[in-house]
C-alpha cells in the first residue's frame, strides 16, 4: 500500500534523506542524521533519526540511506518507516547523482546537498529532471575532513568515535547555510570537529533553481516492495545475467583497458567476484551494467593495462 | 569425471554464477562462489545455509545462479544436501529418475560449517552422502554485523571482541581448525583440502577432486571479508595470498593421513606483514603479534611446511 503523501502533511514537519556508500560512509551518513537531530533537540524540537533497514546489512559501495525527522509538533507520522517524501536530500559522495533514484519524492522547495569539487551545473547534468528541487547545494567535504569508516555502532554496536568527526560535520553545516534548519551554535555543541562544520558553512556554494513544479514519483515504499516479493517458493534461475540485482550504479570508479599494454593474460577475468568480465580476443570487456568499481582487475593486472577513472567523467 | 583444469587461460567461460548479486564490492566468498560454481559446471545443486552467500546473493526474490540453488538453515546445511543426495538415489534406483545424478554442493560460511552448522556437516560425512560440504571462511558472522565466529582469528577485533583497556588483544581465543575436526573422526570422508581465491586454478581443481570423489568431501575455502577485515575492496586478492604466505592459511590437500601441501614456498612471509593491511588488527601490540606468529609456526610445521618466517628486506 502507497502511503502516498498525506501521512506527512505535518506543517511543522521536515524530511532528511542522506544518500552514502556502504561500509565506507555508513558511519558518516548516520552522524548528518544524528547530529541534525541532536541540534534540533536542542531547540526543543521533536526528532527522529535511524538508518533504513532496507539497505542493512550494507554492503561495501551499496547505496544506503539514512533518515532523520525534525518538527515543532509531536511526529504523528513516526512509524512510517521510510522517508517517502523529503525535503533535504544530502549526497555523502558525488556519484550518488548517476543512476540512483535521489530525488524521488522530494517536496515543493526541495533541497538537495551534495559533496563534491565539480561545478552545480556539472551535477545537475546528472540529474536530468530535477522536478521540485529548488536549491542545489555543493561543498567539497571531502577537502575538509576525512571520512570515518568503522564498525563502530553499526547495526546496534556501541559507537565508541563520536559524531561528527568525520565528513559529516562539513555537509552537516552546508544544510545549515542553505535551510537554517538548525542553528549553528547548536550543532556545533553536538558533532566533534566543529571546526570542519563551520568551514563547510562557509564554503557551501547555494545555488536556487527555477522549480519545475512537476512533483516527483513517490519512492516505492517497503511495504510496496514486500508485496512484490514470492512468499517462499521457487524463482526462476538467471539466463546470463540477474536482472533483480542490477549493482552498475554502486560504482565510483570505471576500469578502462588501454589495449596496448594488455597482454590478454586472462588474470582479471578469473578474479572478478561479479562475474563482470568477459575476455574476447581484443582483450577483457567490462560489464558496467553491474560492474561494482572494486578495482581487483586494476590491482591484479600485471601489466598495468587497466585503470580506474571516475564514473563522473563519463556521460553515459 | 570433471577433467583437471591446467591454467587460468583454459579455465571454462561458461559462468554458473552470474552478475547481479548484493555482495560487497571486492567480495571474496563472491569470487569463491564464481570459481566453484565454474568448476562443478550445469549439472549442479547448491544448498546455501543462511549467512553472507544467501542474504547478499537472494535479495529480494531473486538470485545469480543458472543452476538450482535451495535455502538450509544456518545449523543444517548437511543435513538439506544428504535428502537430496538420498533422494536422487533412491529415485535413480526406482528408474524414476534417468539423467546423470548431479553434483550436490553446500556453500556455507564459517558459521554455517564449523559453528552452528557442524552437527549437521559431520552427520553427513558421518553417513556417506556423496555430498561436497565447502566452508567459505571469512572469519567472522560477517552478514550480520561482524560479530566474531569460532575461526575468527587470535587478535582480530569484531563488534563482539573489541579491543580496549581489559583485553587489548580484542580475540582472546585461537580459532578452530575445522579441516582437522573434519579429518579425523569421519571414515567415510573421500577427500579433504583446503583452498584460497588466491589460487583460483587450484581451488577450481580441489572443487572437481571433491565432486569426482565418491562419497562425501570437504573444501575448506579462505575468502577475505574486505567489510569485516577492514581493508579496501581492491585488495581482497592481495589479503589471499598474504595469508598463504604468513601461514596464515595453509593449502594443502589432505590424503591417508597426509598433508599433501599444494603451494611451494621458498620462504614464510612474517604474519606482522599481513596484519598491518587489515584494520581488525590495528590494535595489536608487539607481544600479541609474537604470540600469533608463535601459534601460526606450530601449526605450520604440523602440517610440514618447514620454512622459516623471514621479514623482507626493505
Amino acid at each position: 500500500m502507497s502511503t502516498g503523501s498525506n501521512l506527512f502533511a505535518e506543517p511543522g514537519l521536515q524530511q532528511i534523506t542522506v544518500w552514502a556508500r556502504g561500509v565506507v560512509m555508513n558511519k558518516d551518513a548516520r552522524d548528518i542524521v544524528v547530529a541534525l537531530a541532536e541540534a534540533a533537540a536542542r531547540e526543543g524540537k521533536y526528532v527522529q533519526a535511524w538508518e533504513n533497514y532496507v539497505d542493512l546489512p550494507d554492503r561495501v559501495y551499496v547505496p544506503v540511506r539514512a533518515y532523520a525527522r525534525i518538527s515543532t509538533d509531536p511526529i504523528e507520522s513516526k512509524y512510517i518507516y521510510e522517508n517517502e517524501t523529503p525535503d533535504i536530500i544530502i549526497l555523502v559522495e558525488e556519484t550518488l547523482v548517476k543512476g540512483v533514484p535521489v530525488l524521488r519524492g522530494l517536496r515543493k522547495g526541495g533541497v538537495l546537498v551534495v559533496n563534491t569539487r565539480r561545478s552545480p551545473e556539472e551535477i545537475l547534468s546528472f540529474l536530468g529532471d530535477t522536478g521540485n528541487l529548488e536549491t542545489l547545494v555543493t561543498v567539497d567535504a571531502s577537502s575538509l575532513s576525512t571520512a570515518v569508516t568503522t564498525l563502530s555502532g553499526a547495526e546496534g554496536a556501541t559507537d565508541a568515535t563520536g559524531i561528527g568527526a568525520g565528513i559529516a560535520a562539513p555537509l552537516a553545516g552546508a544544510v545549515v547555510k542553505a535551510t537554517g534548519i538548525v542553528s549553528l551554535e547548536n550543532l556545533a555543541a553536538v558533532v566533534k570537529n566543529p571546526e570542519a562544520m563551520r568551514r563547510g558553512y562557509e564554503l557551501a556554494r547555494v545555488t536556487r533553481l527555477e522549480t519545475k513544479g512537476a512533483a516527483q514519483e513517490v519512492a516505492v515504499s517497503a511495504g510496496e516492495l514486500l508485496k512484490q516479493l514470492p512468499f517462499a517458493g521457487t524463482v526462476p534461475s538467471p539466463v546470463s545475467e540477474n536482472e533483480g540485482m542490477v549493482t552498475g550504479n554502486w560504482r565510483m570508479q570505471r576500469p578502462v583497458l588501454d589495449q596496448e599494454a594488455c597482454t590478454s593474460c586472462d588474470t582479471c577475468w578469473i578474479y572478478c567476484p561479479d562475474s563482470c568480465i568477459t575476455r574476447t580476443d581484443e582483450g577483457p570487456t567490462f560489464n558496467l551494467k553491474y560492474c561494482k568499481g572494486c578495482g581487483i582487475c586494476e590491482e591484479v593486472c600485471p601489466s598495468g593495462a587497466i585503470s580506474l577513472v571516475p564514473e563522473l567523467n563519463f556521460k553515459d | 569425471m570433471l577433467e583437471r583444469i591446467p591454467s587460468i587461460r583454459k579455465a571454462p567461460d561458461e559462468e554458473y554464477y552470474v552478475p547481479g548479486h548484493r555482495t560487497c564490492a571486492g567480495c571474496g566468498p563472491a569470487l569463491a562462489y564464481r570459481l566453484t560454481a565454474k568448476a562443478a559446471g550445469p549439472n549442479t545443486i547448491f544448498i546455501g545455509p543462511t549467512g553472507c552467500m544467501y542474504v547478499a546473493n537472494t535479495s529480494y526474490g531473486c538470485g545469480p545462479w543458472r543452476v538450482p540453488w535451495i535455502h538450509a538453515q544456518i545449523t543444517n546445511g548437511g543435513a538439506v544436501a544428504s535428502g537430496i543426495e538420498a533422494a536422487f538415489k533412491v529415485l535413480a534406483r526406482k528408474k524414476k529418475y534417468q539423467g546423470e545424478i548431479p553434483h550436490v554442493i553446500v556453500f556455507a560460511g564459517d558459521g554455517g560449517a564449523v559453528d552452528i552448522g557442524l552437527q549437521a556437516l559431520s552427520g553427513m560425512l558421518y553417513r556417506g552422502h556423496d555430498v561436497l560440504f565447502i566452508c567459505y571462511d571469512n572469519e567472522s558472522y560477517a552478514n550480520t554485523g561482524i560479530q566474531t565466529s569460532p575461526t575468527t582469528p587470535y587478535g582480530a577485533w569484531t563488534t563482539f571482541t573489541p579491543a580496549g583497556p581489559a583485553v587489548p588483544e580484542g580475540k582472546k581465543l585461537f580459532p578452530k581448525d575445522n579441516p582437522k575436526v573434519v579429518a579425523h573422526g569421519h571414515p567415510e570422508l573421500k577427500y579433504l583440502a583446503t583452498a584460497s581465491i588466491g589460487w583460483p586454478v587450484d581451488l577450481m581443481n580441489k572443487v572437481r577432486k571433491g565432486l569426482n570423489a565418491e562419497g562425501p568431501a570437504y573444501l575448506h575455502i579462505q575468502a577475505p571479508c574486505p567489510k569485516g577485515w577492514q581493508f579496501p575492496p581492491n585488495k581482497t586478492i592481495e589479503m589471499a595470498k598474504l595469508a598463504v604466505q604468513t601461514g596464515m592459511f595453509q593449502l594443502y590437500e589432505y590424503e591417508n593421513g597426509e598433508y599433501k601441501l599444494s603451494v611451494k614456498m621458498e620462504e614464510r612471509k612474517p604474519v606482522a606483514e599481513y596484519l598491518k593491511l587489515q584494520k581488525r588488527f590495528a590494535h595489536l601490540q608487539p607481544e600479541h603479534i609474537e604470540k600469533l606468529q608463535a601459534f601460526v609456526d606450530a601449526r605450520c610445521a604440523e602440517v610440514g611446511i618447514t620454512v622459516p618466517a623471514v621479514a623482507s628486506a626493505r
